[in-house]
Parts: C-alpha cells; sequence; structure tokens
C-alpha cells in the first residue's frame, strides 16, 4: 500500500475489502472468500486522483480496472470531430475500465470530477483471475449486462424523450444510485458541470438549467448550488416513468 | 402573509448592544480579504459559477467614482472633479474592463438588476449615460422585467433628465437627501434647496418610476431634533416609496474628507439618540414599515413583500429583494460576489485604469473564496438580519450539521441577549423581538467567527445606533 492512501478524510483507511463501508456494493462482495483473498493482495486502496485528472484515456493500454472509493467519476468519447461524447458518471462502488476487457486498450476516457479516491487492481492480475474463477466471471457478466441496459436505456433517452423525462430519468438514476449506498435518495449533490449534463442527455446547457428551474418552480426539486433535494418524489417518478408508457410515442425533444 | 414586527427603541440597551458591528453586506466582511485573491481567482469563479445545474443570473454594479465637489460626510471612495474629460475616459476603461468580464459569463444568464453608485453616477452626461447603457446591453442579456437603478443627486439631474434616465430603461431611482436644514447643508458641503428635492421626485414619479427612494443621515454637524423633524416631515410629505436613515459615522482617521467637518459642531450622543428615536416614531406613525437596519419601506413597495416573504437579501448595496444572483461589479472599488467568491477591485483610479489597460486583465486586487463554515454563517447571519429569525432545521436541511451542537457556543452567548429581551426562543430556532429589531447586527455578530475578543477590530466598524 502506498503512503498515500493512508491519508484518508474519511478516517482510518481499511486493510481488507470487509471493513470497507462500500464492501455491500462492490464487486468484491460477491466473489469467494480466496478470491478476495487475492485481491486483497494486489489491490492498491484509496488511491487519490484529483479533480479533473484522468484515470485513463481513449487508446491507452489498460493498466488497472478501477473501482471509485469516494468522489465521483465521468467517463467520455471523443467524436470524429474531437469533441467530447459523455458516456456516464460513475459513483462510488461503481467500477470502471472493463471496456478494456476485450482489447486491453481503453476504448474511452474517464475523468474525475471531484477530489476522488479509487482502489486499483492491476488489469493483468485481474485478466489472470478472470480466466481462473467462474464466480468473478459470473459477477462480471452481470456488471457489463447492466451497463450494457443502461447504454440501452440512455439510447434511448437521447433519441425518443422530451428534455422533462431526460432530466427526470437522470436525477431518478441518480436518487436511485445513491440510495444503494445508503446516502439519502432526496438529497444529493450533482458533482458534474451543466455542460456534462447536457451533454450525456443530449440537450443544450440552457435546456438543462430551464427544466431544472421549471421542476424547481413547480416544487418537485430544489436545486442549491450543486445540491439537488427531491421534494416531490411520486411527481418527479411519474415523470421518469413515462418512458415506458409515452415515451416511444413521444416527439424527439 | 404574516405583520412585519414594529420596532420598539429601548434606550437601556444601547449601551450594551449599540457599539460597534460590521453591517454584514458581505459574510466574511471585506475586512477578511486577502490579497492573495487576484484576478485569476475572478475569472475562476465565473467559469465554475456557469458550470451549476442552475447558474445564477446576474446582479450588475457599476461605480462611478467621481463627484464634482466633496460632501464632507462621505466615506465613499471618489475622485473629486470638474475635469470635462474624466467622464469619456472613464467610460473608456469601462468598455475594456466590460470586455475582460462578460464574455466569461453563459449567454443564458440574464441581468435581473442593475445599480449604479458612486461617487455620483449623475457627474455622467445623459449621453455618457446612455453610452454606458449601451455598453452593457451589448454584453449582457437583459431580463425584460430586471430592476434597473441608479443614486441621483437631485444637484446634477433636471426634470427632463430624469424623464431622460427612465427611457433609458431605469426604473428605480434613489436620491440623496441627507438633510434639508440650509444650516447642515453648509457644514456639510451639499446645498441643495427643497424645492429642487420636491422636483426631482415629482418629475420621477411623474415619468413612472416604480420605485423612489431617499438616503437622509442623522449626526451630521449642526442637526437638532427640531431641524431634523423638519426634514423628516418634508420627506413624509413627498412620500418617497423607501427611506433610508443612516447614523453617520465620524471616522476622520479613515475617511480624509470628514477632517472637514468640525467636531465641536456634531450633535451630542444623546441629541443623535433622540433624533433616531423621534425619526424612528415619525416614520411608523406615517405608515412606513422597518425593513431592518435603517431601511423603511411603504406598504406598497416590493421591499415589504420581500421582507414579509422571506425573500429579502443582504448584499453589497444594503438590503436587495432579489437574492441568488451572481453580482458583477465594475469600476474602482467595486466589490464582486460569484458563488462563494469575493473580488474586489483596487480601490484608486489610475491602479484601476493601468491594471485594465496597460496590464490587460481585471483589476481584481483582493477578495476570498468562502469556506463551508464561512457558507453555514453567511447564511445564518443573513437570515437574521433579513427575516428576524432563524429555524436551526433550515441550516441542518443544506448543511450537513447539527446545529444545537456546532454552534452550541453562540447559542449559549445568545442567552444573554435573550434575557435582555432581543430575541425570543420558540420551536426549533428564535426570533428577533420588537426591542431586538433595532439591534439585528449585534444578534448577527454572535455567529461571526472573525469577530473573537482578541481581535483587534475598534475603530474599523460604524456603531449599531
Amino acid at each position: 500500500m502506498s503512503d498515500k492512501a493512508t491519508i484518508s478524510e474519511i478516517g482510518q483507511s481499511e486493510t481488507s475489502c470487509e471493513d470497507c463501508s462500500l464492501f455491500n456494493l462492490c464487486f468484491a462482495h460477491d466473489i469467494s472468500a480466496d478470491e478476495r483473498e487475492e485481491i486483497n493482495k494486489i489491490l492498491k486502496r484509496q488511491q487519490p486522483v484529483e479533480r479533473s485528472d484522468h484515470l485513463f484515456h481513449g487508446g491507452q493500454a489498460a493498466k488497472t480496472v478501477s473501482v471509485v472509493r469516494s468522489g465521483s467519476v465521468k467517463s467520455y468519447q471523443l467524436s470524429h470531430e474531437g469533441d467530447e461524447i459523455v458516456s456516464g458518471f460513475y459513483l462510488p462502488g461503481e467500477i470502471l475500465g472493463l471496456d478494456a476487457l476485450s482489447s486491453e486498450k481503453h476504448s474511452g476516457f474517464a475523468m474525475a470530477l471531484e477530489d476522488s479516491r479509487t482502489c486499483e487492481i492491476p488489469f493483468k492480475d485481474f485478466v489472470t483471475m478472470l480466466q481462473s474463477s467462474p464466480k468473478l466471471n459470473q459477477v462480471m457478466l452481470r456488471l457489463l449486462s447492466e451497463e450494457m441496459a443502461e447504454t440501452r436505456e440512455l439510447l434511448l433517452v437521447v433519441g425518443r424523450l422530451d428534455a422533462r423525462t431526460r432530466v427526470a430519468l437522470f436525477l431518478m438514476s441518480m436518487s436511485r444510485r445513491l440510495a444503494r449506498r445508503n446516502q439519502d435518495p432526496d438529497q444529493f449533490r450533482l458533482t458534474m458541470d451543466r455542460r456534462d449534463i447536457a451533454n450525456y442527455l443530449g440537450l443544450t446547457i440552457e435546456t438543462v438549467s430551464r427544466t431544472l428551474s421549471a421542476l424547481q418552480r413547480e416544487e418537485v426539486i430544489e436545486v442549491r448550488g450543486k445540491l439537488v433535494r427531491v421534494l416531490d418524489r411520486p411527481a418527479l417518478e411519474e415523470m421518469a416513468m413515462r418512458v415506458d408508457e409515452t415515451g416511444r410515442r413521444q416527439a424527439t425533444g | 402573509m404574516s405583520e412585519l414586527i414594529r420596532p420598539t427603541f429601548d434606550v437601556d440597551l444601547i449601551d450594551r448592544y449599540g457599539g460597534e458591528g460590521p453591517r454584514y453586506t458581505s459574510y466574511p466582511t471585506a475586512v477578511q480579504f486577502s490579497e492573495r485573491f487576484g484576478p485569476e481567482s475572478l475569472l475562476t469563479a465565473i467559469d465554475e459559477s456557469n458550470r451549476l445545474p442552475i447558474p445564477a443570473d446576474l446582479s450588475l454594479y457599476v461605480h462611478v467614482p467621481f463627484c464634482s465637489s466633496p460632501c464632507f460626510y462621505c466615506g465613499c471612495n471618489r475622485v473629486i472633479t470638474r475635469s470635462e474629460t474624466a467622464g469619456d475616459e472613464f467610460l473608456d476603461t469601462l468598455a475594456r474592463e466590460i470586455a475582460l468580464i462578460a464574455p466569461g459569463f453563459d449567454s443564458d444568464r440574464k441581468v435581473r438588476q442593475l445599480h449604479l453608485g458612486g461617487g455620483t453616477p449623475t457627474f455622467l452626461s445623459l449621453e455618457q449615460l446612455s453610452r454606458l447603457m449601451g455598453m452593457l446591453r451589448e454584453n449582457f442579456t437583459f431580463a425584460a422585467d430586471g430592476e434597473l437603478g441608479l443614486e441621483v443627486d437631485p444637484r446634477t439631474v433636471d426634470p427632463a433628465g430624469i424623464k431622460y434616465l427612465y427611457e433609458l430603461g431605469f426604473n428605480r431611482i434613489s436620491i440623496g437627501v441627507q438633510d434639508l436644514d440650509p444650516a447642515v447643508q453648509t457644514a456639510v458641503n451639499r446645498v441643495q434647496d427643497t424645492a429642487m428635492v420636491s422636483a426631482t421626485i415629482g418629475a420621477a414619479r411623474a415619468v413612472g418610476f416604480e420605485s423612489i427612494s431617499v438616503d437622509l443621515i442623522y449626526g451630521l454637524p449642526l442637526q437638532t431634533t427640531a431641524g431634523f423633524a423638519q426634514t423628516v416631515d418634508t420627506v413624509i410629505s413627498l412620500k418617497p416609496d423607501r427611506l433610508s436613515l443612516f447614523n453617520y459615522a465620524h471616522l476622520p482617521h479613515l475617511f480624509k474628507g470628514q477632517t472637514r467637518i468640525k467636531t465641536e459642531q456634531l450633535p451630542t450622543p444623546a441629541v443623535k439618540l433622540a433624533i433616531f428615536r423621534n425619526t424612528l416614531n415619525r416614520l411608523l406613525e406615517a405608515g412606513y414599515e422597518f425593513i431592518g437596519m435603517d431601511h423603511f419601506a411603504l406598504p406598497g413597495d416590493s421591499m415589504v413583500k420581500a421582507r414579509t416573504n422571506g425573500t429579502l437579501v443582504r448584499n453589497f448595496q444594503g438590503y436587495s429583494t432579489h437574492g441568488g444572483l451572481d453580482l458583477v461589479s465594475f469600476g474602482p472599488s467595486a466589490i464582486s460576489q460569484i458563488g462563494d467568491s469575493f473580488a474586489q477591485n483596487q480601490r484608486k483610479l489610475p491602479d484601476w485604469r493601468i491594471a485594465i489597460e496597460h496590464e490587460g486583465h481585471p483589476a481584481t486586487c483582493r477578495g476570498l473564496t468562502r469556506t463551508t463554515d464561512d457558507r453555514v454563517r453567511a447564511d445564518i447571519i443573513e437570515r437574521i438580519m433579513c427575516t428576524g429569525q432563524l429555524i436551526y432545521a433550515d441550516m441542518e436541511r443544506f448543511f450537513q450539521l447539527s446545529f444545537r451542537s456546532y454552534f452550541s457556543d453562540e447559542l449559549q452567548r445568545l442567552e444573554a441577549l435573550a434575557d435582555d429581551g432581543l430575541i425570543e426562543w420558540c420551536t426549533g430556532g428564535f426570533k428577533v423581538t420588537a426591542a431586538g429589531m433595532m439591534y439585528l447586527r449585534a444578534i448577527a455578530k454572535i455567529f461571526d467567527a472573525y469577530l473573537m475578543p482578541h481581535r483587534q477590530q475598534q475603530g474599523r466598524f460604524s456603531r449599531i445606533v
């Protein structure tokens, strides 16, 4: 373990995954004790990443698989014109770098949205373990499948839904994921820029802010700085639910 | 809608709570600004402010630093000149300052407020003011229903000029009256007869200004209770929508111009108190509501509405009806507040000009970025000053803290104020009483982390009453 990782703001730095407060959320929870033992030996815990620093770049040979320990990370691709296309946001307990499993190169970029910490598993060791562990394979398949489902939902969001539904879906997704982390699902910080949110949802920055302002006026949410409070959860859920009912019929927004 | 509390004035409390205190137009106050905060820090703060989910709309301030003659009481940053070219030269630099700063703001951030202060904004000719407005409108997007105001020296603008200002888009006007007694006016070097003041207010009302505000100052040389009562009665008859009653702070060691005021002509503390008490009572009797500190307004005015429904805020211009805006300020000594950052420009006109014209960067010379502790305390102080009450759960909602343990020292120190009847405890918080309304700053001060007893602050802040 590096010296840096012990300078933790979160309190005492854990020495094994079982001690980690995110254990229940992390893929490490679902593998066998022996495998965890293995990972405990090679894992670099709580590596600090400063805001705006990259975890990896697109095209780069994969060195590690990372789990967000604290903070948040965005992933993005570059278009042929060199424009950034935001593809996802990663919260504590979520795993990054699986995009490199097939080619051993990262297909996209990952950048910290705030001062964050990650747990790093050397990529080669991870691949070796994958080859010998059916349990780890199973867990990875599940994670990849979940990520695929989310990507499909994003395609739907960007392609077909009106601005309100897109924003509501985004807020609900953040809220749901935070709730899983035992955090208040009705109060969370949006650590990404509004440009990132707009880019991710395929909206202009003006539309994102206008939509959030409208939701605030209707007392569905309250926004203060980066902090969002959900005031009327049923209303927000209903807006997001339209995906399944009328969403497909709605004109592009 | 709750009834506004009408303050009572308890002279017995004045020894204990009428001492010095910051006016809390910001927290931390400008005393805490550091020179480590420079032009780069301002530009970073602007960039950060665009990134929020809902970036704040804007309030603009322009400091016009000129006066053609010195009012001796004045503590503002200004240059006394009769130069014909000063105005245009100032606007040339201002144009460059705007060009350095305005493009940093995303274009969907609308200007909801504009205020011109000084100095004397109407030192500028009507053509120059028109040029100034053109510059601002070219570089910022103005909301259709924005509040556009300026300070007017009645000696510099005639009724036709007032109409022209309205046509430029101004809908709020603030008129410096101070005192109508000719003897006092001579002693402070600001002679303007009542007919002139009355004509200015009349013209502003006739052309449709939405809010007309008048400033009075008590504690000026040669003031008497009878003389000031006469001024107050005349002003009441002119029915300004808002009225500010400032306490003259005689600090000649800080403000050179004040050395020309003869100390022996200043009213005694007892006379000052009597003037204040009489004026307070007279204004309340005439139907004015007390907003807080030194501000009064008629019931129909937006400031009374804001005070009643809890949307009143404090900023560098005093009380304001519009919260949640980033303040972008131009001109020498002007202070911007972008998100949690304060940035003050070079105070002196030449230094301000050199930074912009020759060095080509914003003229920021000092400032600070608030810590989380600063933000909590700023919020608490603003609530005390603007709503007269504090509910702890409101703080806990936005800041992750347990109010009673985080502020246990402060709550203990508030006990003495509760015993003296300045505040009363209520469910989950406390309320300022009618007697406490006169001492809002003394109550707010309890939460000021920078006012520890060991710090030397004496003589830097004006008296509370």
